[in-house]
């Protein structure tokens, strides 16, 4: 057998955009299931939010032409699997519309970890993580694919994503997501 | 484009309450691999893209293992606490796909004269200790040697300007890229179940040989 290769390949994130979304009180708790426990969540969209944390206009890193992206979430769903290896794992679409009047489609796999136990906890309904007032922030990570026909958001359909989340989290329910996309390079 | 009339009562937007910093970011090594598949036929799907199919090899390729770019069978982890990598599973694809798509703008140009901008790619391969591998035997009491099951999609980008011309079976000249994919790890076995606690992320290189075979090496990172 050869020798493994001996050095790391070039790796970089480029910022693309962050969002915010509320998330629906009413959850959709269709129960246990073969694979774990199934929750479906909507995103509020009209609270939900698109924007650049550079406030810029233009996508930077990738040269003149490229629009940075703002606008709102028009439409956004999760099919969350509580696995019972204590693993969330999230199946989201979602649809931004840009400022500029375009729609962006994603969808994408989310993931998260519960702790030794969580599975067990959550479904019983023992966990009441976080309170109105001080909400637990977990961490979510992304990896999502985007889709539009529209020229000035064609690097978005090129490039493999990559999104850092924050989840706020009252009494175990999820309230408020926010990430930072970020394509990878 | 006017705005559509069920978002004609939606508010305006106000940045002004909208956060100015990055949240944090977490990476970290967990694992290289490498596999090779063999070409099953190009296939035309539509005007702009044309879709390739692989499958297994008889027998893996020379490079087709799990390895720590560095050597050894740790890894810090996101946690620092250490994490063992299967270091020395042999690599098994099942199977995978690939879809080459020319650039958005529906030109009046032949699909073979355009450029190849970029690929979209989803795959299927099985990490799977070898009886040989001391470190890891006897770790099942069933017999069976441990898996780890791993899906992938992604993308690809060629390194050199390539048009869809050069896209054969086999190739001229080999056609090698960089790859972008989001590999899901599965497994219930304790020592690597890490793996599937966080998402990961997968930069590598990526070739279609003279042989018509695909040739792929990955770095694997875990994210939070």
């Amino acid at each position: 057998m050869a020798a493994p290769r001996g050095y790391f390949l070039d790796r970089a994130l480029l910022y693309l955009f962050s969002y915010n979304t509320e998330i629906e009180h009413r959850t959709q708790k269709i129960g246990i299931v073969p694979e774990g426990a199934r929750y479906n969540e909507s995103a509020r969209v009209g609270d939900s939010r698109v924007y650049n944390v550079f406030r810029e206009k233009s996508q930077g890193g990738l040269g003149p032409g490229f629009k940075a992206v703002t606008g709102r979430l028009i439409a956004g769903f999760d099919r969350a699997l509580y696995r019972s290896d204590d693993v969330i794992v999230g199946d989201v679409q979602a649809t931004i519309e840009t400022d500029d009047g375009e729609l962006i489609g994603t969808r994408y796999r989310a993931t998260a970890y519960l702790r030794p136990g969580g599975y067990a906890a959550y479904v019983a309904g023992i966990d009441r993580a976080g309170t109105e007032n001080v909400p637990v922030q977990a961490p979510i990570v992304i990896t999502p694919s985007f889709e539009t026909q529209a020229s000035a958001y064609q690097f978005l359909v090129t490039h493999r994503c990559v999104g850092f989340g924050r989840a706020d989290v009252i009494k175990s329910e999820i309230r408020r997501l926010s990430y930072d996309i970020y394509a990878m390079t | 484009m006017t705005q559509p009339s069920y978002l004609a009562s939606a508010p305006p937007l106000d940045l002004r309450s909208i956060r100015t910093s990055f949240l944090d970011k977490g990476i970290a090594y967990a694992l290289s691999f490498g596999f090779t598949l063999e070409s099953t036929g190009l296939v035309r799907k539509d005007e702009r893209s044309l879709q390739l199919g692989l499958r297994a090899p008889p027998s893996p390729g020379a490079n087709d293992v799990v390895f720590h770019v560095l050597g050894g069978d740790r890894v810090p982890g996101l946690d620092k606490k250490g994490r063992d990598l299967p270091a020395g599973f042999v690599v098994k694809p099942l199977d995978a796909t690939i879809l080459f798509h020319a650039q958005q703008d529906p030109s009046l140009a032949p699909l073979e004269d355009q450029e190849l901008v970029f690929a979209s790619l989803q795959g299927r391969l099985t990490f799977e200790a070898t009886p040989s591998d001391a470190r890891t035997r006897g770790e099942k009491t069933d017999g069976e040697p441990i898996r780890i099951s791993v899906s992938y999609d992604g993308t690809i980008q060629p390194r050199e300007t390539t048009t869809f011309a050069a896209l054969k079976l086999p190739p001229a000249q080999a056609i090698r890229a960089s790859a972008f994919v989001a590999p899901f790890f599965e497994t219930t076995h304790p020592k690597y179940h890490w793996l599937t606690e966080n998402a990961c992320i997968a930069y590598g290189t990526w070739a279609l040989e003279e042989s018509g075979a695909i040739v792929a090496s990955f770095d694997v990172y875990t994210v939070e």
